[in-house]
Order: structure tokens, then C-alpha cells, then sequence
């Protein structure tokens, strides 16, 4: 029989899962994240929500109940967002925390304003109260021509109606001869990452007034967007800010990427390409979790579990003769009470089926489970996307059971 | 200037059109919404054997079983020939086997015993309940790429067709019907068209067109839904063998397979409402001939009205009215003159439907020329030069699908291949190049994303249009044939249509994929619609 | 793990990690290339196929796919229905051949090194066979790893192990090319008190599969299978040092040959480090390693192994080593994809694929670099320059058994 010991298990390895495993690693633990595949965050604008489209997201957040975020309390939230915040310094990829605690204003593909708590380094950062941008600085959305994932003028045209009077331009620049035709962005961000090609496209991009905002497609790089970017900004003249894409989108990729490495440089096991298919317990304690893997079963001995197997999306959630079930524990599942979707797809209420998820108590244990965690979209009762909170209650769920399991087990 | 104006884009009205420019009527076809908004685009796409009917309507299975031959002859473009069987299960009564083989002999429908050990094998998806089986000359129909070719082979003999317009008056001149009254449906203009002979073919909306002229018709609206399935359950139609009821019916239909129906009377035509339990029923019914029916992923539920009258000898139930057609010239019926309506029927018989009406038309405006629409192929086949430059762009696997989904405007699509970027993919489930949403694009002026869907299966694959929806909206608005302004519209109109579908499928596999789509637009959008 | 296509919500994970989708466009990616085309396949449809060969079979799309499909194998199908039409080409016959020639090679390594390296060779062989005259050949050893087992002494003589029995798959290239890979390993399991037992063994047959020869890999799958099943039942575990041939016995047997009889031999299949991994987790692990300077160690997970889930057992077992620092560069696949690397229409690719490993291995400053796999280490040595080991050479250095 195949087996391993460690003091944390996490399963899944989205942004949930490598917080806690950072959080366990931290009280000293040996952990080990099992992963049947890569999170949701790696798709995402790479931005860091906490809550609401309001300016201050600890103010609006106060007013909830049942919510994740009531279960953690704000302290709890504060210090993970600090502990992801400094861990992202340390892999290389700073995100920074707003002086003033308020959500900042980035703009989507469409030219729509959207907020955010954490922007993604090097995303579009927008300032909209004219008391706060005398001047009104001008914006210039410059497009890459042949990719057909970004259009300037759509985005110009959103802006120009989110910010009346704020001259906004919008201009197409040509991909160097001979770049291939149909490009995806991934291989854009890669051909950038070559000094060669990249240099004859710093030929081709105009040089702005002092004090414009720039925006162009999220496509400036890979690992190395910091040189990219730093490089298309001086010859520009101006920084330049990126736009994500509808998806996947790359600022979520370089996030991921740095992360593996990050939590692995920390010590901890990594694991892709295990199922968690069941587990042993005795008298209301995990022993050991059952993955499957290629070469077969393989038993992991546990102190703790820590379960951020994530909804629908990652898959810790399913939906079996239509009751919503949890795939790996069979944890009670709080299904939608009514109608499983609001009619209007962008509704602000969001949709049931998208707050349904594992209730728990205070130290995010589902009832009866003495050493089981659980943190991010698998926990009930919010929908990230109608409230704009999805990165901050992964990253706060994920950080509070990490440190609640590695501290139980140390 | 047109003699005739046919209300109705659907099959039938189509079907009309063609018959009448075939015999030298100049027409106009006036639709409220998008070529084939009503019955015609929601249904399962089955072109009948007539087996359906042998037993309770063989009138109906006589009509089917003569226009299968015609239309898979003169439309090749628009019937997958998948072919049809009929599936008795150990729960059905095996007495209902011998009364419906009779039946089909005697109506003239093909029926052919088949080896069930073999059928399995060929149709491993098949439920072990299954007792005997029959192979029937069903097929399917693209729905679409018939009325749109009706509609081209129409408008190159000199008709009209103007969408999106709704009647909403007649040009009464005393008690005759002298034209009608059109609003745009997209803009504040209203119009009016003045004809000698309007032709009322307006499906389930009949009954209100035939109230403008102050004429009651008792037609009843039969509202029946469908689930549309990810990949191909079947490669050929499935029929139960049992009298016709609901969820016994499986049609492969390109990518997707449909499973259908149901039969609820509503009020209104309109009335699209999918309900769960309808919805719950199809899966738990469709599951006993196909058992991967019950877990397989269903993309999204439609509905559609059927448009039924009740004829002499009406039943209990809308399942039992019979779907024959039936012409009326109202001068004789009702005392309006210059009005003709066809109600019933079903798209099988659409041709045969438009034959008689003309037949009809014709007589009333003196024209002698006889019907040839069965006669003639709908379209001439695509020149082989012609195909063979659109393997110049997209590769010979490729343009072979390209070619078929564009019977009629092959010419315009050719050249926006040849344009830059002309074969990029712009939908990757479905293969859909830019050059054929620019080429449709242009020849509808203004077109939604879901007008450019429904003439090249853009969005109609995997990922239901989330991800080529905001594609193709950008590069329309990057060809210039969208306003960039508008583009973010466009994606929102195509994803609202595409959810509503969606959500009626709801809870089931294709969960976390609508989840999927929520997540991409409300990031788009900022989480909430603006 | 699942290849129903239907599964696949075209999140785009698997393209967006994918090393050869993003290095070239002709590749139509794993998303497109394998539940798109196969979802049309399935409707009847034509498929354009051109592009799919460029996969490097790095399965880095199955380990990201959130619905636990594998659009590698989807991929994979065409090329095996090819061969099965018109059998191997001579160049892929060679490639995937390695054994045959090694017997011969490895009685007369110098001339047979000499040759492979003599660059007008090398260009002759790019122009007939398009073997990549760039791509160094592995150097053939002077004598098999099993000629060297079969001479030596028996180290326990007539007294049972104490820790009992382990079965070695060894593989080609320790077998012919890498000898030492063999004696290191020796070394460390009978440092810790296992007997160490060598049955006859044919290649695992991966480079015939990755080549799309599925019958002839299966005649030596179940002659594999036949010499280490009686080892499996009777609970000997079997050890490997080639990543490739341990994914290879532990899932390919079973899943893409349907050997029968292989399920049963992979639950005993152990990469070597994640079955001394598991004796350390035992406490049957000696630990005296002997005192040591400092060494910054950056190893390179092979992306086969990655596939195993059993995580980097190498980088955890070597941090009990006091003065060892191993750490995983995570920098993606090397690019050498075994055989495929040593064509030339794949050659660019490969190093294209291998950059961000490179730059990785030249940013450490480490001189030497360790990976289990023989293909992605003769790659890193090819890209970088730089020395790279298998950790068990590094292990057996610090048990002071070298």
C-alpha cells in the first residue's frame, strides 16, 4: 500500500488552497496540497477582490450576514490580505494594498469600470474622481493589430461614457511583419518575452504626452511582464496599464505561476494530478485521505484536512440527480432554496446556485468534523461574482484554516 | 411591385414565397422577428417518416411519408439523411406493434425489421429494455438552412423578403383585404404594403392575423419543449414505438442531439415558458430509450408553439388533434376578400402546404402556371470550382462544412475569405472563420449576434457563445460593420438569450459551464449590467 | 481521469499552460486539438488534423484540466492510427529501437560514440533520417548496468535482506548508457538493507508508443508484465529511476495497451524516491549521511513524473541531507519529449520549449542540477551547459557510498 504522512493536507491547489497551505507551513507544519487540476484564479484578471463595487469594501462588508466574511471576522481578513500581500512581494510579484483601505478602479474589455481591492500588478488603474485627477489626465487605449481578443475603440467608447469629459483615443498598432496571423494571447505574451521581437514592436508604438494614461491588452509577457511592460512604457513615454481580457487572461496566469513555485520554494508538497477520492475517520477525526493516482490509490496520513476543492468550477461541488453534492467527503451541501438562477443572467442579487456551498462553524469546520477545514468557493452563502469578493474570501478562508489546522496540529 | 404579401417566415411562409416567384407572382414575405423565429427554429429538427402518424393521423403520415422523398431530394443541403428507428421497449404494449406496422403499410411509410444485436452495436447507447426495432426513413433538418434557402432561391427569381416588421394591421378597402400594415421591430418606422392577395402563413400566429380582418379561426396554441444535448447521443433519429407521447423523440442534429417534446395549450403563441417539471419529465422519459439521456449534459431547454386547429373528431387532448394543414380563402369561408390562410400542418409538409396555397393563390390572381417546386431542386449545388477555393483558406476537411452551411451565399463568403484574416476562427467549437460572420454580417445591415448564430452555428457548440460571442463582436465592430459603442450590446443580447435556455436546463451537468459564463460577463461587465 | 470530450467546459487551462501551444502557432493547442476536434469527430465531421503532431506528450494539459480530462491522449489517437495504416517510418523505427542497438553499441562504445558525435555523420544522418545534427546522441557505456549486476558478488549471500526485497526496472538508457544510475541505486537500496532483485526485462516500450506503435510495445508490455507480476503478488515493490518508464508500467499499460494483468503490477510501482520517501515516513530510512558543505540544489521535476501525482519526492527526501538545499525550479518542460527532441523538424521547438528552463538553471548559479529523468537531464546539459545528476547520484554521495 502507497502511503504518505504529513501534519496539513490541502485539497486543491486554487488560491484558497495555496493560502492555506502557506498559512499551515507558517505555524510550522508539513503540508501537502493534493490538486486534480489548476484553480479558477489562474483564468481570472489576476485582480484581488474584497468586496462590493463601493469605495470602501471593510465598510461594506460590516452590514453582512451568513457570508464567509462573517465567519472570519475582519481582523482575520485584514491579516491574510497582509500575509498575501507581503507573500507576493516575496515571489517577485508585488500586489500593493491601497494606502486608504479603498477599492481602486481598473476597466474591463469593454470599457466598463470595475472595482477592485488588489489590483493585478501592472492592470490599468484608473482614477475617476475629478477631485482626486485635476487635469483630467488623458486616457489612450492602444490596441495590437491581429489580435482579435482586444478592440481600443470598444474599450474607448465605455470609457468615454464612464468618464464624461475625460479625452479618451483609441488607436491600432501593427504586430511586426511576419508575426504570425491568429495569434492567441499567450503566444503574443510569449513572442514579447523575445528581445527581438519585442524591440521592432517598441518601434511601432507612438510616443503619448507626459501624463496620459496608457492601456493596452493584458498580453505584455509572461514571467518576465515586469521588463516588458517597463520597457513598452518608456517608449511610450507614459506608464502603461493593462487591460485584462475576457479569459483566460494572462495577469492570472503569471499570479498561478509564481505561486506554485512560491509555495513550493516554502516547502511545501505540491502534488498535481491527484483525485482525493474518500477518507478514514475515527470518532469524528480525518486519519488519512485517499487519492488516486496513476499508479493507484495512495493513503495520506493527516493531523488536519483543509478541503478548497472550490464549487462548481473546481469541481468540489457536483450536481447528481439534481441535488448539489460534495465530492469528496459527502458533506451536507446547503442547496438553493427556489429557483437555481435569477433570470437576468447580470443580476446584482447573483444566482442561488452560486451561493450554495458547506455550511461551518466559526473555525470553518462543517458540523461534527473535528480536523476537517474548509475554505474558499466551497463555503455557502456568497456569490463572488455579483458581489466582487471572490479573491479576498479565498485568500481570507484560505489563510484563517491554515493557520487553525497547522496550529491545532503543531 | 408585388402582387402577393405572405405573412410569416417560417417554413410554410417561405415555402410560398418560393412557389410563387417559381410561377412568376411578385411577393413580398413580411416576419416580425429573424427568418425562422417561430415553430420552424423550435422543434426538433425531425424530418418525418410519417411513422409517427401511421396509427392516429394517417392522413398526416401519407403527407409525410411522400414529402420525406421530395425534400431530401430537393433540399440536400438542409437534411442530414441520419435515418430513423423506431424502438419498442419491454414496457410498451406489444400490441400497439402489429396495429402500427399495418398502418405504415397502408400510409405508404418504409418500414424495415432491424437486427437489435446489430442496432446496439451501432447505437451502443441504446437501452437494455429495448425489444424490436424498425428503421424508417426519418432524417434531420436544419431548420434554418431550409427557409433561408427557400427564401434565397425566392429572392433570386426577383422576391422580397423584409424582417423583423410586424403586422400589425390589414389594409382593409370595405370587406377586402388590400395589404398590410408593418412596424419595424428595430426601429420607430412603420409602413405600409399594398397587395392584391395577402397570404396569411403565419404558424402559431395565425390566428392573429386572420382577427384583423375580424375572422375567428380556432386554432389552438400547443407549447412543447425541448432539450438540446452536448455532443451526439445517437448518430441517427430514435422514435419510441408506442402512441405518440411526450419525450420520445431523439433527433442528432450536426454536433448537438434534441430530445422532445412535450404538448401544453397556452394562451398565446408567445409563451415560451419553460417549465422544470416539463423539463424534468423529457430527461426521466428520454432515459428509457437512451439511459445516458438521464446524466448527459444538456446545454440548454427551448420551447416552441405548435400551431394546431381543431379540425372535426378533436380529441381530449392537443396530442390528439391531427397535424394536417388546411387552406382557407376567406372571401368563401368569412366574406373577406383577398385573404388566404394555411393552418396546421408541420415543417414536413410545409411544401406541399405552399403547393395548395398558391394552388389557391394562383386561381384567385389568374395565374395558370403549375406548381414545380417538387419538381426542382431548391438550390443548384455549389460549384466544385467555388468549394474548392474555400479549401484554399480553411483546408479541405474544413471547407467541406463551410460549404454546407452556406448553400445559398457561398459566392459573398468566398470573398471574405480572401480578405485579411478572412479564415481566422472566430468560434472554435463549431470551426466558424470570420470570413463567414462578416459575409452574413454584411448582408443584414444591422444584425444581432444571434442572427449571425442562426446562419453560421456560431455559439451553438460547447461553450454556448460565451467565449465567440465577445470575439465576434469585436471584430464586427473591427470590420466596421458594427459601431464599436455597440459592440458590448451585441454580447449581452447573444448571452441573455443563450441563459435563458440555459437556466430552464437547470440543475444538471452543464452547470458549472453556465457558472462559467456568469463569472466571464459579470467580470466584463463589472458584476452588474450597465 | 476521464477522455470524454464531453467534459470539457472550454475553460482554456490546458492551452494556456501548455509549453508547445505557446512557443508555436501551428500547434492547434490541447483544447482544439483534442475535445474540440474529437467533439466533431464524434458529429461526423472532417477534421483537420494538420499541427497535432507537435505535441510533445508533456501531459501538462491533463494535470491543469479541472475536469480531469487528458486532451494528450485525445491528441495522441490520430498518430496512432497511422502507424497502425502504415507502420513506423525507418527514422522512428530507430528512435524507438535504442535497446537493439544498445546491445551492439555498448560492446564497442568508443567506435559507436566516436561515430555519433563525428559531425559529417551527423550532418549525413540530418539529410537521410532528418536526426537532428544539433542534438548530442547519449554516449553508449563501455558494458551493461546488468552485465556489471550479474558479475558482481551477492551482497547478503544466503541471509534474507533485513528489510527484505525490491524489484529494479532499470530501462534502457541506465542499461546501456547510464550504468552508474544503475550502481547508485544499488548502492542505496542495499545501504538500507534491501536485496536487490534484477529480473529480465525488456524496454518499457514508451518511445514506441510515443511514436504511435502500439502492437509492438504491447509484445514487450506483457513480457514485462509477465517477469514482475510474481513479484507484485507477492508484495515486492518495483523501483524505477527513469520517470518515463515508471508512468509508463504504472498507467500506459494498463490505460492506453490493456495489458491484462498490469493492474495489478502498478499499485507496486514506486519512482525510487517516493518508495524511500515512504520508508522514511516508516522510519526505515537510514539517515547517516556523512557531513557535508553547503550545495544550493535547483532540480527539474520531468514532466512524467509530474503526471504521477506523487509530488517531488526527490526535493523532499533530499532536504533530510544536512548542507543540501534542493529545490524545485518549476520552470516547465525541458522540451526534449524523448525521441522528439532528436528530430530536426522538432529540434527548434524543443529548444524553444526548454528557454524558461534555461534561464532558470543560468539565473540558480548552481553548477550542477538534478532531475530523475535521462531526457530532461541530456537536455539541460545540451541548453545550459551546466551538469546535471540524478538525485540518486546525489544521495548516494551523501551516504559516502560514491
Amino acid at each position: 500500500m502507497k502511503t504518505q504522512s504529513y501534519d496539513v493536507i490541502v485539497i486543491g491547489a486554487g488560491l484558497a488552497g495555496l493560502m492555506a497551505a502557506l498559512a499551515a507551513r507558517e505555524q510550522g507544519a508539513e503540508v501537502a496540497v493534493l490538486a486534480e487540476g489548476g484553480g479558477a484564479f489562474e483564468l481570472s484578471s489576476g485582480c484581488i477582490d474584497l468586496f462590493g463595487a463601493t469605495e470602501s469594501p471593510w465598510t461594506a462588508m460590516t452590514g453582512l450576514r451568513k457570508h464567509p466574511y462573517t465567519l472570519l471576522g475582519a481582523a482575520a481578513v485584514r491579516e491574510a490580505v497582509s500575509a498575501f500581500v507581503a507573500a507576493s512581494g516575496r515571489m517577485g510579484l508585488p500586489y500593493s494594498e491601497p494606502a486608504d483601505g479603498r477599492n481602486q478602479v481598473t476597466v474591463t474589455a469593454v470599457g466598463n469600470l470595475r472595482t477592485t481591492y488588489l489590483p493585478a500588478p501592472g492592470a490599468a488603474v484608473i482614477r475617476p474622481d475629478p477631485a482626486a485627477d485635476p487635469g483630467r489626465r488623458p486616457v489612450a487605449v492602444i490596441g495590437l493589430q491581429g489580435m482579435k481578443e482586444f478592440h481600443p475603440g470598444v474599450v474607448a467608447e465605455g470609457l468615454k461614457r464612464a468618464l464624461p469629459g475625460t479625452p479618451v483615443t483609441a488607436r491600432w498598432v501593427p504586430l511586426p511583419a511576419g508575426t504570425p496571423d491568429d495569434l492567441q494571447p499567450v503566444q503574443l505574451a510569449r513572442l514579447l518575452e523575445e528581445p527581438v521581437f519585442r524591440a521592432k514592436l517598441l518601434q511601432a508604438l507612438p510616443s503619448v504626452p507626459a501624463g496620459t494614461t496608457v492601456l493596452m491588452p493584458a498580453v505584455l509577457g509572461l514571467d518576465g511582464a515586469e521588463a516588458v511592460r517597463a520597457d513598452v512604457s518608456a517608449a511610450l513615454g507614459a506608464p502603461v496599464g493593462e487591460v485584462p481580457l475576457l479569459s483566460p487572461s494572462l495577469p492570472g496566469l503569471r499570479l498561478a505561476t509564481r505561486l506554485y513555485r512560491y509555495v513550493q520554494r516554502r516547502g511545501v508538497e505540491l502534488c498535481m494530478g491527484v483525485q482525493a477520492a474518500g477518507a478514514a475517520a475515527e470518532g469524528g477525526r480525518i486519519t488519512t485521505v485517499t487519492g488516486q493516482t496513476v499508479g493507484g490509490p495512495v493513503t495520506y496520513r493527516a493531523g488536519a484536512v483543509i478541503v478548497a476543492t472550490g464549487g462548481l468550477l473546481g469541481r468540489g461541488l457536483e450536481v447528481r440527480d439534481r441535488t448539489l453534492c460534495e465530492t469528496v467527503f459527502d458533506l451536507p451541501v446547503e442547496q438553493p432554496g427556489g429557483p437555481w438562477a435569477d433570470a437576468d443572467l447580470l443580476s446584482v442579487r447573483g444566482h442561488a446556485f452560486v451561493r450554495a456551498g458547506v455550511r461551518t462553524d466559526d473555525w470553518l469546520r462543517p458540523e461534527g468534523r473535528a480536523n476537517l477545514y474548509i475554505c474558499g468557493k466551497l463555503l455557502a452563502g456568497y456569490d463572488p461574482y455579483a458581489e466582487g469578493c471572490g479573491g479576498g474570501v479565498a485568500i481570507a478562508s484560505g489563510w484563517r484554516a491554515g493557520g487553525l489546522a497547522g496550529g491545532a496540529v503543531r | 411591385m408585388q402582387r402577393v404579401v405572405v405573412i410569416g417566415g417560417g417554413a410554410t411562409g417561405s415555402g410560398i414565397l418560393r412557389d410563387l416567384a417559381m410561377r412568376g407572382i411578385p411577393a413580398v414575405l413580411v416576419e416580425q422577428g429573424d427568418l425562422v423565429h417561430g415553430t420552424s427554429s423550435r422543434y426538433h429538427g425531425l424530418l418525418h417518416s410519417g411513422g409517427r402518424y401511421a396509427v392516429r393521423d394517417p392522413e398526416s403520415a401519407r403527407e409525410c411519408a411522400a414529402e420525406n422523398a421530395i425534400l431530401r431530394r430537393i433540399a440536400p443541403f438542409a437534411v442530414e439523411p441520419c435515418g430513423g428507428v423506431f424502438l419498442q421497449l419491454r414496457q410498451d404494449d406489444p400490441a400497439y406493434r402489429a396495429e402500427w406496422l399495418a398502418a405504415c403499410r397502408r400510409a405508404g411509410v418504409p418500414v424495415e425489421l432491424l437486427d437489435l444485436e446489430r442496432l446496439r452495436r451501432e447505437e451502443p447507447g441504446i437501452s437494455p429494455d429495448a425489444v424490436a426495432a424498425y428503421r424508417v426513413p426519418d432524417a434531420s433538418v436544419d431548420g434554418f438552412r431550409l427557409i433561408s434557402g427557400n427564401v434565397a432561391a425566392a429572392e433570386a427569381l426577383g422576391a422580397r423578403t423584409l424582417t423583423y416588421r410586424r403586422v400589425t394591421g390589414l389594409l382593409m378597402d370595405g370587406a377586402r383585404v388590400a395589404g398590410v400594415r408593418l412596424q419595424s421591430e428595430r426601429t420607430d418606422a412603420s409602413e405600409a404594403l399594398e397587395a392584391d392577395l395577402v397570404i396569411n402563413a403565419a404558424g402559431a400566429w395565425t390566428g392573429q392575423i386572420a382577427a384583423m380582418a375580424g375572422i375567428h379561426l380556432d386554432l389552438v396554441a400547443d407549447r412543447g419543449v425541448l432539450l438540446v444535448y452536448h455532443g451526439r447521443l445517437t448518430s441517427r433519429v430514435i422514435n419510441r414505438l408506442r402512441p405518440p407521447g411526450n419525450g420520445d423523440i431523439f433527433v442528432p442534429a450536426g454536433s448537438v442531439t434534441l430530445l422532445g417534446t412535450t404538448a401544453t395549450p397556452v394562451e398565446s403563441p408567445d409563451n415560451l415558458e419553460i417549465p422544470a417539471d416539463e423539463v424534468a419529465s423529457l430527461l426521466r422519459l428520454g432515459a428509457e430509450m437512451l439511459p445516458a439521456a438521464a446524466t448527459s449534459r444538456v446545454l440548454r431547454a427551448f420551447a416552441g408553439v405548435r400551431p394546431l386547429f381543431k379540425a372535426k373528431g378533436d380529441g381530449a387532448s392537443t396530442r390528439d388533434l391531427p397535424r394536417t394543414y388546411q387552406v382557407i380563402d376567406h372571401a368563401g369561408a368569412h366574406g373577406v376578400e383577398g385573404l388566404v390562410s394555411i393552418i396546421g400542418g408541420k415543417l414536413t409538409t410545409y411544401r406541399e402546404m405552399a403547393e395548395k396555397t398558391v394552388d389557391m393563390a394562383a386561381g384567385k390572381l389568374g395565374v395558370t402556371a403549375p406548381c414545380r417546386t417538387a419538381a426542382e431542386p431548391i438550390l443548384p449545388p455549389p460549384e466544385p470550382a467555388l468549394v474548392r477555393s474555400v479549401q484554399a483558406f480553411v483546408g479541405p476537411a474544413h471547407a467541406a462544412a463551410l460549404a454546407e452551411r452556406h448553400p445559398a451565399h457561398l459566392t459573398a463568403v468566398v470573398r471574405e475569405l480572401s480578405a485579411p484574416k478572412g479564415s481566422e476562427i472566430l468560434c472554435e467549437c463549431e470551426q466558424v472563420t470570420r470570413g463567414e460572420v462578416i459575409a452574413v454580417a454584411r448582408s443584414l445591415g444591422e444584425p444581432s449576434l444571434s442572427d449571425i448564430r442562426r446562419r453560421t452555428r456560431l455559439g451553438m457548440g460547447t461553450c454556448q457563445g460565451a467565449f465567440c460571442g465577445y470575439r465576434t463582436a469585436l471584430v464586427l465592430a473591427e470590420a466596421g460593420v458594427a459601431d464599436p459603442a455597440a459592440a458590448p450590446g451585441l454580447m449581452l443580447e447573444m448571452q441573455a438569450e443563450r441563459w435563458h435556455g440555459v437556466t430552464a436546463a437547470l440543475p444538471g451537468p452543464e452547470l458549472p459551464g453556465a457558472e462559467l459564463t456568469y463569472a466571464l460577463y459579470a467580470g466584463l461587465f463589472g458584476g452588474s449590467k450597465r | 481521469m476521464t477522455d470524454l470530450y464531453d467534459a470539457c467546459l472550454k475553460c482554456s487551462l490546458c492551452e494556456l499552460h501548455c509549453p508547445v501551444f505557446r512557443a508555436a502557432p501551428a500547434f492547434p493547442g490541447p483544447k482544439n486539438g483534442g475535445p474540440g476536434l474529437e467533439r466533431l469527430r464524434a458529429a461526423g465531421r472532417p477534421v483537420d488534423e494538420t499541427g497535432l503532431d507537435l505535441c510533445l506528450g508533456c501531459r501538462t494539459c491533463e494535470v491543469v484540466c479541472p475536469a480531469g480530462l487528458s486532451p494528450a491522449a485525445l491528441i495522441h489517437r490520430p498518430k496512432i492510427e497511422k502507424v497502425r495504416r502504415s507502420g513506423l517510418p525507418p527514422r522512428e523505427w530507430l528512435l524507438t529501437h535504442t535497446n537493439l542497438m544498445g546491445e551492439v553499441a555498448v560492446r564497442m562504445p568508443r567506435l559507436t560514440n566516436g561515430t555519433l558525435s563525428f559531425t559529417p555523420v551527423r550532418i549525413g544522418m540530418e539529410k537521410a533520417l532528418r536526426i537532428a545534427r544539433r542534438r548530442p546522441m547519449p554516449r553508449y557505456a563501455s558494458g551493461t548496468f546488468r552485465d556489471w549486476f550479474a558479475r558482481r558478488p551477492r551482497p547478503w549471500h544466503d541471509r534474507p535482506a533485513p528489510n527484505g526485497k525490491v524489484v529494479y526496472f532499470h530501462g534502457c538508457s541506465t542499461n546501456y548508457m547510464l550504468p552508474e544510475i544503475g550502481r547508485h541505486t544499488v548502492a542505496v537500496l542495499e545501504h538500507n538493507g534491501f536485496e536487490v532483485l534484477l529480473p529480465p526485462q525488456k524496454c518499457c516500450g514508451l518511445p514506441l508508443m510515443g511514436n504511435g506503435e502500439l502492437d509492438e510495445a504491447r509484445g514487450w508490455a506483457r513480457y514485462n508484465v509477465a517477469q514482475l507480476k510474481p513479484f507484485a503478488q507477492q508484495g515486492i515493490p518495483i523501483v524505477f529511476t527513469s520517470t518515463s518508464c515508471s508512468l509508463t508500467v504504472k498507467r500506459e499499460y494498463e490505460h492506453l495497451l490493456g495489458i491484462e494483468g498490469a493492474g495489478e503490477v502498478a499499485p507496486l510501482c514506486y519512482d525510487l524516491f517516493e518508495f524511500l520517501g515512504q520508508l522514511h515516513d516508516e522510519g526505515r530510512l537510514r539517515t547517516d549521511f556523512r557531513a557535508r558543505g553547503e550545495e544550493v540544489l535547483p532540480y527539474h521535476q520531468p514532466c512524467h513524473q509530474r503526471v504521477q501525482g506523487i509530488g517531488t519526492p526527490a526535493v523532499r527526501l533530499l532536504k533530510l541531507v544536512p548542507g543540501l538545499h534542493a529545490w524545485n525550479m518549476d520552470a516547465g518542460c525541458c522540451g526534449a519529449s524523448g525521441t522528439h527532441g532528436f528530430k530536426r523538424e522538432k529540434y527548434d521547438l524543443s529548444m524553444l520549449v526548454g528557454e524558461p528552463l534555461r534561464q532558470a538553471v543560468l539565473e540558480s548559479g548552481a553548477h550542477r542540477v538534478i532531475s530523475d529523468c535521462e531526457a530532461c537531464r541530456w537536455q539541460i546539459e545540451h541548453l545550459t551547459g551546466r551538469q546535471a545528476v540524478h538525485p540518486v547520484t546525489v544521495l548516494c554521495e551523501a551516504y559516502g557510498l560514491l
